[in-house]
């Protein structure tokens, strides 16, 4: 709260804003208020812009009953003013909750938060249950003594007092955001209240009906709490209850021809409705700070869990990324299928090269193997076979040079076998003789079998030159294709 | 009574003109609102008080739909008359 403004900083504010007198703004403002009460006196209702709205109603006689005693008890009607703001000022007022919007709850929101508020609003019941006796004493004595009540400051007694007639357009609202008709004829139902006799419209008596219906169903979701106040509301009336029991009087009034019972049944439910929601208030100002808090953290988490999700996803998609980056130039890389420039073809020969180096390996273990089986066959000949191990390994280590010039020797017989065959112009490898024949299959081309013998489709020219093939294009199932021994040059 | 008979009222009984009397009317109504602004009780004796009141979140069925509604917190202007203007009105009768 932001303390409390009296007459005279008012006076001095206006002063202020309009440039003129303390004294002057002083009668003026005294001037204003006086107005307001008297034409209130004449007329009961006067409308000023941008403030609101200033009514008298009158709140008709009504009977209650005592719980405890079963007393009937009369209490007498009255007017009581009643102020609605203006919506430029309800704007203005409601300025720092202008963003929030009613919004829709699915089927699954638990509503703990909620539940709790209504708990406690239960025990709140009875704490007003116990204050309610003074109340009523209140009410018994007249006006002076509730007002007394109010000059010490009982802070239960004003607050009740002001909220409850308060609450009620707040429950008509209500109404009003789902069922405009109802709520168009809200302020009628008060003013029926007035004049109970003649208002005997049957339309009236529908729409109090579904207001009841509207509230009671709100009441649904404070059901449990709502019992001690029913009580609570029975037997020991508000002061300000004492209208609505006013208005409940005039009701039964106007409902003598229709159902009596169910309609007081109703209004009893409204009046529980009101009161709760009364209570509602008090422990919301306590609630709101955890539910805020409840709320935020509830917020957090879901950010973390979402965060958490993205990062994963983006994580996910980062590898993905990265995998498809990479596949392409696996792909691009592969021994299979890249293609070479004519002039590269070397790297391909390698492929039989090695397969032929492999097989040599094999055999010389092999030979290995056999000498060292020789030699457990020969243990009995001692240091001999030991000498002739020896002289394997020497011919091992003489291989080598041996195959260095036997290498020579096969470059030039190479050359010359080369000679008898045709040659592919400008190419690596020269073609020294056959390595096989290929009867061709239906479906096979000169690519397919220079891609399956020689590792790459560039080395069909070899092919096609060795066989003379004009048509390289053209090639019939079942002929003989002979596959060129190639050797680099 | 609508707002240009009060100030034709006011102007009548304070002996202004109706453009003064209108001007000084919303600079008190602009005071007015401008305390309940910042959150302060505007005390007026013999008449009343304004205050802002807080109505908290709360759940709503409609009836029509059966939808579950969370309807957000507001704050609202609240005037309680003073007992001397009830007792104004209820002296006499």
């Amino acid at each position: 709260m932001g303390g409390r403004v009296l007459l005279q900083d008012l006076i001095q504010g206006v002063a202020k804003r309009a440039n003129i007198s303390e004294q002057e703004a002083e009668t003026f403002v005294r001037t204003v208020f006086t107005v307001i009460s008297d034409t209130l006196a004449d007329e009961k209702i006067i409308k000023i812009r941008n403030l609101g709205t200033f009514k008298l109603v009158e709140v008709n006689d009504r009977e209650t009953v005592d719980t405890n005693t079963g007393a009937v008890t009369r209490i007498k009607g009255y007017r009581k003013v009643v102020f609605t703001p203006d919506n430029a000022l309800k704007d203005l007022i409601n300025k720092p909750f202008a963003q929030f919007e009613p919004v829709v709850l699915n089927e699954a929101t638990a509503l703990s938060d909620m539940e709790r508020g209504v708990e406690t609003l239960a025990s709140d019941d009875e704490e007003a249950e116990d204050e309610e006796p003074d109340m009523t004493d209140a009410e018994g004595l007249g006006e002076g003594a509730e007002a007394d009540g109010e000059d010490s400051d009982s802070v239960e007694a004003s607050e009740g007092e002001t909220v409850i007639p308060e609450e009620v357009p707040v429950a008509d609202e209500e109404a009003e955001a789902f069922q405009p008709e109802v709520s168009a004829n809200d302020p009628e139902a008060t003013e029926a209240n007035d004049a109970a006799e003649t208002v005997t419209d049957a339309a009236a008596a529908e729409n109090q009906e579904q207001e009841a219906d509207a509230s009671e169903q709100t009441k649904e979701t404070g059901d449990a709490a709502a019992e001690p106040v029913e009580e609570a509301v029975d037997g020991e009336p508000l002061a300000d209850d004492a209208e609505l029991y006013e208005e409940m009087a005039a009701a039964n009034i106007e409902y003598q021809h229709a159902d009596y019972q169910k309609v007081q049944d109703q209004k009893v439910e409204e009046l529980n409705v009101t009161t709760q929601t009364v209570e509602h208030q008090t422990i919301e100002h306590q609630s709101i700070v955890h539910q805020g808090q409840d709320g935020n953290q509830r917020q957090g988490s879901c950010l973390r869990l979402s965060q958490g999700g993205m990062i994963a996803l983006f994580v996910f998609i980062l590898a993905l990324m990265v995998g498809s980056y990479m596949a392409g130039y696996y792909r691009v890389l592969c021994p299979c299928t890249f293609i070479p420039e004519a002039d590269n073809d070397s790297e391909y020969l390698q492929l039989p090269a090695k397969k032929d180096s492999l097989a040599t390996v094999r055999q010389f273990k092999e030979t290995v193997k056999h000498s060292v089986a020789d030699t457990a066959a020969k243990a009995d000949a001692g240091k001999a076979t030991g000498q002739t191990a020896a002289k394997d390994v020497k011919d091992e280590k003489t291989t080598p040079q041996q195959s260095e010039k036997n290498q020579a020797d096969s470059l030039k017989q190479l050359r010359e076998k080369a000679a008898q065959y045709p040659q592919v112009k400008n190419g690596t490898y020269l073609i020294v003789g056959v390595k096989a024949v290929h009867k061709l299959k239906s479906g096979e081309s000169l690519l397919r079998l220079a891609l399956n013998n020689y590792g790459s489709k560039d080395f069909a020219k070899y092919i096609i030159a060795m066989n003379h093939i004009k048509n390289p294009n053209l090639v019939q199932v079942g002929q003989d294709i002979k596959l060129p021994e190639l050797v680099k040059k | 009574m609508n707002n240009k008979e009060f100030v034709a009222e006011l102007s009548r009984r304070l002996g202004y003109s109706q453009k003064d009397s209108s001007a000084l009317l919303s600079a008190l109504v602009s005071e007015v609102s401008g305390q309940l602004e910042e959150d302060r009780i505007v005390s007026i004796q013999d008449f009343g008080n304004f205050e802002v009141r807080k109505k908290l979140e709360r759940v709503v069925i409609s009836p029509a739909t059966q939808q579950r509604m969370l309807v957000p917190p507001r704050l609202v202007v609240a005037f309680k008359p003073s007992t001397q203007l009830k007792d104004k009105f209820n002296v006499e009768a």
